[in-house]
């Protein structure tokens, strides 16, 4: 009798029911379907994109403007030699679309976040973060490569047609973009809780969409064919309009009141580089910026700037583009007779104080040690004698891997200023008033005569291959390039909508060093400091740098000037890069672009 | 919540368990005493008629244990039965009767009864191995009847043996079972495969090891505790565990009580062990130097100016420091630091770090006890183990102890009713220095091993202290100050507790029984791991401390199973010729693994880590990857046998687990095996009478899917971390995209198709067993055709790829005796040899990019463990030479600024159509260049050889362990092969001298171009692109190897001299493991060890060509006194 209890028993466990017992959630992440359910969803989810997406220090400051034609370096962007082609070329992997899938991804899902959330405007907000962040991956994209598919919603893996499409013109994703840019200018918030914090607001999209729409108004103009097919647009308009959104958007800025240059005339020697090389971010002139922390996130530029080792190019601005800094006075240095004989500790006195703010000059300190020391260019990370200051902290103990912490700008009301000043002269709109809006306040900022010039320069008109020659215009760009120095890629892409890439080939030219086997004195201490010889001496001083001519093949010395030679092959072709030939092979619908 | 769900459920198959007993159990009480009271009457036995009387006993063995199902029969009548679980019976008989005792497997005995009543038969079990019960999973068979591939071997293998946990033990031991070892870590597993290297390149797998029915980790089990284990290799076999077993099941049985007077057994043993290599480096400073300046000047092409950590190359220069090592390494009486011109510390020592960091031996320590005993109602097993194995590092405190309790015991509440309990205890405390130092500034588990340290910091020159007593930089630098100072260092703790309560019922006595189980696991592990910084001097007063924080780390492991099983085996009487098995089963089980990370920086206290007494702002807390799942599994299986000559088995079981999306949680997985005993055949019956015992066939083919994978390897989920980025002042928590999870995916099955055939010979001496398989994993969860890059993910994976390996096992023994000085010796052999090769089948990925050294990788029709490399021409003789040959550019030869190829230095074949330069193509199987398939790094023709002999109480046992074919292409890093190819800052290797380099002369013709080494250029076996950092045949090695494993000699003392020192069995015995390693190694690679060709520490940073192959903790040799004695 019992026996048979007992076989019930287990007959009846056997069969107890186990739905429940097979269905397991993870721990530490959450199910796909139950996200999206509340505000706070949303903002795990947009930090997602600015994790992702924020550029990084390395590319807000050299990224491609080290190859620009203001800069001596030791390696060519192998894309400017001869021998690239679309097997090398990279930028075309699922990895480098993943960014685009998350914000459509986003854009796809955040509906669902609806019920829970009673403001509509909050969903609009991230709506419009959405869509900044697709109009900046399009941006990049479509600088690199012109014409690219547009997608503006996930892709399934079963959507052949989709996956396997051709590519969309530059002009119809541009217009997209600009769709997207002013859903995100018009949606973002301006609450307060958005500013002066490195999450996306209104501002931000509209200095994003300022930088756009300059670079593509200009783009459409000074091009006259796409280079991604070589065949004239067909869109003659969209230069102005992009202009106009440009001159929109900058507008919007600058009447907001909430942003401004950092300028107070007792600071006209630091305040510049304080923008760049302090932690906290002055939220006063930066709309946005890579916020970094001691001891929490940190980067390597110190180390960068400032290292002999393997992590340099040995950026070195070359004396071409120094001798652009106009003089305290407004006056234009390569006015001065034989200024090309000049010495370096004269050359560097009464200058731009940018000048002194981006590049080591005589008088310059930083901590070696703990101790403060008087520091002159180290000729095994500069080319030219010049030495690029303006990211760094000035102490070597930051000049090891990982503990540099000042923050980056990524949009600064300047550039504002800038893309307003040229937007406006592109269109035809350029006066005095608009100077005294933009580029005199600049000047006066950095200690500089803000005076309108009387006339074009002869030395930036020479700059240019001559290819322009209104003072209003070279004025804005000798500007531009100044203020702007190597934040990130914007001097390579004003060459770029310029269609001035033949500037990348210029040579290189170093300080003036008179004579050679002579010691050279570049600090003021009246000590030599350099010297240049023909062949390696038996007695080296030690305190002196020596040049070897017959070792450092890289140098021609000439009229007083090491010139270094630029390998940099230029083709118009270059306007675009070649679509890679792995996404070419994935789907055989992608065409090559011209010349390639 | 779910954990209090999941605690309520267990409870309640508790209660429920105990609901049903408990009322059983109070009347069983008094039953057990009437029964008792019987017994102890002696001849109190019911006459029933005249001539008739009613007799009752007990049947035993030889070790006095009870067995039930005997039958008793009176001889020449059919008046019989059959013994009960308690091995009574009783059975009225004639006066004067014979009772004839048989049971199967054991010698049948006649009794005359006389004028007995009550009787205690003991039956002596017959030798043959073909009565051997071998366990099967939820059961037992007789060898003879077995048809799947199981192989069993008894608990001796384990004894005499000092080891830290039973894994290194069963190396080598059981054909099929291929146990790899990383290193020689008393903590340490090691990689335990059944059938093949690997079992699926999906979702992954390996084998079950379940622990008297119950899942559990082997290094926990106490060896003396074992009393055998079997390894279930094929899909029949393993058909009843599932999903669970599908790359085979290894299944431990732990020794059961046996019924009698209280038996006291103690085993105790003390090792001394060493490493079975001892590196052999340069460790004079001045030849260090020499070949330093050497292999420096061939790759840079100018004299090297700073060696770190020896001289400040600000302060003096190279020539400075270079002349007075000179001087001082000629008069080695002046002192080996000076402080030079500039105040700083220079060093010309001659130091030996890995003698200043390893003692020579340390030594190791076990203790096992136990008491058994009982009566046939209740039997009782109490046994505990302690193990300490000491460091073998000159400081820092390494400990390793292990203490286990295990307690078993087993009551008959009814005649048909048993409980057993069997609770398990375990406690493993590891405590070792480590080097603070991380390879990442995020993870404090990538510590660098501290050979890696070693190579790159501590030349010969540098010393371990100043003059005055403060550390050296070398010594801070690579974290030996740490060691001494005692103050970074990890302590795993490991604390189990399991207990198993089994009921055994008789619903219809031998025919119908049942059975059920409940188990509960609980284990608690924990990792605390602490770094802290060090100062050294580099001159008398400028301190240096090389970290720039100090850390305290905690993880902790919660471990919770429940499982549950319950058989009901069928035994049906259908006469002589049938027989017929059947079992139906029921298993569940439940696991939930919890695991959290806490660390934070800023050690106030180095002696007191604490998390109260940190000041660090920089902390994480966070999830350490928790699980859970659950499996639920029905199952049948079926023996059929006809005349004991033609047998059958089906079997199969119906599997759900969570793992699985609801739609594909449910799979059935079917096998079935036939065998045929030829030698029960009536054309063999000649044979038979004389030399054949059994000559049996057996085939065997199933599938099953695979269970084993990762738990939410099919969910769509999205984690959230802590983000790099700044945002909103602070590092926020952000999430992302979750990887798209592809729809309609399904299991990864095993198929397997075994034919084997199992002979013994000539009254069981000699016995063989061959089996050769194919198995068919199919179905892989593998990424599939690479999608266009806007898909934006990796190509989705799916069920793309279907693998097969082939192979066979072969196992032979021989055990006779025979008479020396008239004293019997007895002597056994058993050699095991298998093998297998694996190949992919399928894999639709269409990159079909080749697999590296330094990365895994398939395609189609790939052979596992294949290593692609180029081929050797020799050395460039000239430069005409170099000229006239294929352009090597695709490597990196440093020569000075450029990358030149001259007299000395490798030259490659050309081997496909492009004669203009030596290339990987784009590393595809379609286009591969130069590239071809040089060797195979997996393991292969494993072996093993065991010998034991056994005179006069003197016993003399010996097992040889093998593997017969291995190639092993040391990776760059790997400063003990390739010394100062490597780094010039490396190790400099004695045997990188002239007269084994090639050279060049004057006039860049080579010299000495028969030698084995190229030219000493450094760099060369470091950088990725680097000539010697790409597989080579020329640099390939042999790491074949074959080591005497185990050697003991053991002495029984007589029983009168055991006797009288109140001892029941006295035994002693000296040991050895690891004792001679045979290896082709020794010739080039003679650094390491064969089982240690690993890079790096697998507890550390250990990623091949990061850290050097053989940087892992060292293998150890030992030698052992012990003693066995029974009370």
């Amino acid at each position: 009798m019992k026996k048979s209890v007992i076989l019930v028993c287990l007959s009846v466990l056997l069969l107890t029911s186990c739905d429940d017992f097979l269905t397991r959630e993870p721990y530490s992440s959450i199910g796909s379907e139950e996200f999206f359910a509340s505000e706070n969803d949303l903002v795990i989810y947009a930090n997602g994109l600015i994790q992702n997406m924020m550029p990084s220090a390395e590319e807000l400051t050299w990224d491609y403007d080290n190859y620009a034609d203001y800069l001596a370096i030791s390696s060519v962007q192998p894309f400017l030699l001869n021998g690239w082609d679309f097997t090398k070329q990279t930028g075309w992997s699922n990895t480098d679309w993943r960014n685009l899938y998350r914000i459509n991804y986003f854009l796809k899902n955040m509906d669902k976040a609806a019920p829970a959330i009673s403001d509509p405007s909050v969903l609009k907000h991230y709506q419009g973060v959405a869509r900044f962040w697709r109009a900046w991956f399009y941006y990049d994209k479509v600088r690199l490569f012109g014409d690219v598919p547009w997608y503006d919603e996930p892709i399934d893996a079963n959507d052949t047609e989709k996956l396997y499409k051709p590519r969309d013109s530059r002009e119809y994703v541009m217009d997209k973009v600009l769709e997207d840019l002013n859903y995100a200018c018009t949606n973002c918030s301006d609450a307060s809780k958005y500013l002066k914090t490195s999450v996306i607001s209104k501002y931000v999209a509209l200095a994003l969409k300022a930088r756009i729409c300059l670079y593509e108004g200009t783009y459409r103009k000074y091009h006259t064919v796409n280079p991604a097919t070589g065949k004239p647009w067909s869109d003659a308009g969209a230069s102005t309009r992009f202009l106009n959104e440009c001159v929109s958007a900058c507008d919007a800025l600058m009447s907001s009141n909430k942003f401004a240059l950092v300028s107070s005339s007792s600071n006209v020697q630091t305040q510049y580089r304080k923008l760049f090389t302090e932690q906290a971010v002055n939220y006063t002139e930066v709309i946005f910026a890579h916020e970094y922390q001691a001891s929490v996130s940190m980067h390597d530029v110190t180390l960068r700037f400032s290292s002999a080792g393997n992590n340099t190019n040995r950026w070195s601005p070359t004396k071409e583009f120094i001798n652009t800094y106009l003089c305290l006075d407004g006056s234009r240095f390569t006015d001065k007779t034989d200024y090309q004989k000049i010495s370096y500790i004269d050359e560097t006195k009464n200058r731009d104080y940018r000048l002194k703010q981006t590049v080591i000059t005589p008088g310059f300190t930083k901590k070696v040690g703990g101790v403060v020391t008087l520091t002159k260019p180290n000729w095994n990370v500069t080319y030219t004698g010049f030495q690029v200051i303006k990211f760094n902290i000035d102490d070597n103990s930051y000049e090891t891997v990982g503990t540099s912490y000042n923050s980056i700008p990524v949009f600064r009301y300047a550039e504002i200023l800038l893309n307003y000043a040229e937007a406006k002269y592109e269109l035809g709109q350029f006066d005095e008033s608009i100077w005294n809006k933009t580029i005199k306040p600049l000047r006066e900022r950095s200690g500089v005569n803000g005076a309108v010039p009387s006339v074009a320069d002869p030395y930036l008109i020479a700059y240019y291959n001559n290819k322009i020659s209104d003072k209003w215009l070279l004025e804005i760009r000798r500007e531009r390039a100044i203020e702007l120095f190597m934040e990130g890629s914007l001097r390579y892409d004003d060459l770029m909508r310029w269609k001035q890439g033949d500037l990348l080939q210029k040579t290189w030219s170093s300080i003036y060093i008179p004579e050679k086997n002579v010691g050279y004195d570049i600090d003021g201490d009246n000590t030599p400091d350099i010297m240049l010889v023909d062949k390696a001496l038996t007695k080296p001083d030690p305190n002196i740098f020596y040049i070897n001519l017959s070792k450092a093949t890289y140098y021609t010395y000439v009229d007083g000037v090491l010139k270094k030679k630029n390998e940099t092959v230029w083709t118009d072709s270059r306007y675009t890069h070649p679509i890679p030939q792995t996404a070419i092979v994935n789907n055989t619908n992608l065409t090559q672009n011209f010349g390639w | 919540m779910n954990y209090l769900k999941r605690l309520c459920r267990a409870m309640g198959i508790v209660f429920l368990t105990l609901f049903i007993f408990v009322p059983g159990s109070f009347a069983a009480k008094t039953g057990i005493h009437q029964a008792d009271a019987r017994d102890a009457s002696g001849t109190a036995g019911e006459m029933i008629q005249q001539n008739t009387r009613k007799i009752s006993g007990i049947v035993r063995d030889m070790k006095g244990e009870a067995i039930p199902g005997v039958n008793v029969v009176e001889k020449g009548t059919t008046n019989g039965t059959v013994t009960d679980v308690n091995g009574k019976f009783s059975l009225d008989v004639k006066e004067n009767a014979l009772i004839h005792v048989s049971f199967v497997g054991y010698v049948n005995q006649e009794i005359a009864i006389g004028n007995k009543l009550n009787f205690d038969i003991q039956i002596q079990e017959r030798t043959e191995a073909l009565d051997e019960v071998v366990v099967v999973g939820y059961g037992v068979q007789k060898r003879r009847d077995v048809v799947g591939a199981i192989e069993q071997v008894s608990g001796e293998i384990f004894e005499n043996r000092s080891n830290p946990n039973i894994v290194r033990s069963m190396q080598g031991e059981i054909p099929g079972l291929t146990i790899t070892m990383v290193d020689g870590k008393p903590s340490r597993s090691a990689n335990i495969q059944i059938r093949g290297s690997v079992n699926s390149i999906g979702s992954g797998g390996s084998a079950l090891v379940l622990i008297d029915g119950v899942e559990g980790d082997l290094t926990t089990v106490n060896p003396d505790d074992i009393e055998s284990v079997s390894v279930l290799k094929d899909a029949s076999s393993t058909a009843v565990y599932g999903a669970r077993g599908s790359f085979g099941v290894v299944l431990v049985t732990t020794k059961k009580a046996a019924a009698g007077k209280p038996k006291i057994q103690y085993s105790g043993s003390t090792s001394i062990m060493s490493r079975t290599v001892e590196p052999q480096i340069v460790n004079d400073g001045l030849q260090w130097t020499n070949s330093f300046y050497e292999s420096y000047y061939n790759y840079k092409g100018q004299a090297p100016s700073t060696i770190n950590n020896v001289f400040n190359k600000w302060a003096v220069s190279w020539n400075d420091w270079y002349n007075e090592l000179v001087v001082r390494d000629a008069d080695r009486s002046l002192d080996r630091v000076r402080v030079n011109a500039k105040g700083y510390y220079d060093y010309f020592g001659n130091t030996d770090w890995h003698k200043v960091i390893y003692k020579n031996s340390t030594t190791a320590t076990q203790h096992n006890l136990s008491v058994s005993g009982g009566n046939e109602t209740g039997t009782y097993l109490l046994s505990g183990s302690f193990y300490q194995q000491g460091g073998i590092y000159n400081a820092g405190n390494e400990d390793f102890r292990r203490y286990s309790l295990r307690a078993k015991g087993s009551v008959m509440l009814r005649p048909w009713l048993k409980i057993e309990n069997n609770t398990d205890f375990f406690r493993r405390k590891y405590h070792e220095p480590i080097v603070m130092y991380s390879n990442s500034s995020t993870d404090n588990s990538e510590i660098f091993p501290i050979q890696r340290q070693l190579e790159q910091q501590a030349f010969p020159m540098t010393m371990e202290r100043n003059p005055d007593g403060t550390w050296t930089e070398c010594a801070v630098y690579i974290g030996w100050a740490g060691f001494v100072e005692g103050t970074s260092w990890r302590e795993d703790t490991k604390f189990d507790l399991r207990n198993t309560t089994t009921m055994t019922v008789d619903f219809l006595k031998d025919v119908l029984v049942g059975k059920a189980d409940f188990t509960y696991f609980y284990n608690q592990s924990n990792r605390d791991q602490i770094g802290n910084l060090y100062t050294g001097y580099i001159s008398p007063t400028v301190p240096v401390v090389h970290q720039t924080y100090s850390y305290l780390e905690n993880r902790t492991y919660n471990n919770e199973y429940l499982a549950a099983n319950a058989t009901l085996t069928y035994t049906p009487r259908l006469g002589d010729n049938h027989s017929l098995t059947a079992l139906a089963g029921w298993n569940i089980e439940d696991k939930t693994y919890l695991s959290t990370l806490t660390n934070r920086r800023g050690v106030l206290l180095p002696d007191k880590p604490n998390f109260s007494l940190l000041d660090g702002t920089d902390f994480n807390i966070k999830d350490n990857g928790s699980y859970s799942w659950g499996f639920v599994g029905t199952f049948f299986r079926a023996n059929y046998s006809f005349k004991s000559k033609y047998l059958a088995e089906i079997s199969g079981r119906y599997d759900g687990t969570s793992k699985f999306p609801s739609n594909q949680q449910w799979g059935f997985f079917p096998s079935g095996s036939l065998g045929w005993r030829i030698s029960e055949e009536g054309f063999l019956k000649s044979a038979r009478d004389k030399w054949l015992d059994n000559l049996k066939v057996r085939f065997s083919a199933g599938t099953s899917g695979n269970g084993l994978i990762s738990p939410y390897k099919y969910l769509s989920t999205m984690g959230v971390s802590k983000s790099t980025v700044i945002i909103n002042g602070t590092s926020s928590a952000y999430t992302t995209a979750p990887t798209p999870i592809p729809s309609g995916l399904t299991w990864e099955k095993a198929s397997t198709v075994d034919l084997g055939v199992d002979v013994d010979l000539f009254k069981s001496r000699f016995n063989a067993v061959f089996d050769v398989y194919k198995r068919y994993t199919t179905d892989m969860y593998v990424a599939g055709e690479e999608l266009p890059a806007v898909y934006g993910n990796e190509a989705p994976y799916g069920n793309y790829a279907d693998m097969r390996t082939d192979g066979w096992e072969f196992s032979m023994g021989w055990r006779d005796h025979f008479k020396v000085g008239g004293k019997d010796l007895k002597y056994n052999l058993k050699f095991m040899l298998w093998n297998s090769n694996t190949f992919v089948t399928r894999y639709t990925s269409t990159t079909n990019a080749l697999p590296t050294i330094y990365t895994t990788r398939y395609y189609e029709g790939m052979e596992i463990g294949e290593i692609w490399g180029y081929k050797v021409a020799g050395f460039f003789q000239n430069a005409e030479d170099v000229a006239n040959s294929p352009s090597q550019t695709q490597f990196t030869n440093f020569n000075g600024t450029g990358n030149l190829w001259e007299a000395g230095d490798v030259k490659f074949q050309n081997l496909d159509d492009d004669p203009t330069k030596i290339t990987n193509g784009s590393n595809t199987l379609a286009d591969h260049g130069d590239l071809t398939i040089i060797g195979n790094m997996t393991p292969r023709y494993s072996y093993g050889l065991n010998l034991g002999a056994n005179w006069n109480r003197i016993g003399l046992s010996m097992f040889w362990q093998g593997v017969g074919k291995r190639d092993w292409y040391p990776a760059k890093e790997s400063s003990y092969f390739w010394g100062q190819y490597g780094r010039p800052y490396g190790f400099a290797l004695p045997w990188h001298n002239p007269e084994n380099e090639a050279g060049i002369d004057d006039s860049g013709n080579i010299t000495n171009g028969d030698a084995y080494w190229p030219r000493l250029r450094s760099y060369i076996a470091e950088v990725g692109a680097g000539t010697l950092s790409n597989p080579t045949d020329k640099y390939l090695q042999d790491a074949s190897y074959l080591r005497l494993k185990t050697l003991t000699v053991d002495y029984t003392f007589p029983a009168r001299i055991a006797q009288a020192i109140g001892m029941q069995d006295l035994r002693l015995y000296l040991s050895g493991e690891n004792l001679l390693t045979f290896t082709p190694l020794k010739k080039w690679a003679k650094n390491f060890d064969p089982e240690v060709i690993e890079a790096g520490d697998s507890d550390y940073y250990n990623t091949k060509g990061g850290a050097g192959d053989g940087y892992s903790y060292p293998m150890m040799k030992s030698f052992t006194i012990g003693v066995n004695v029974t009370f």
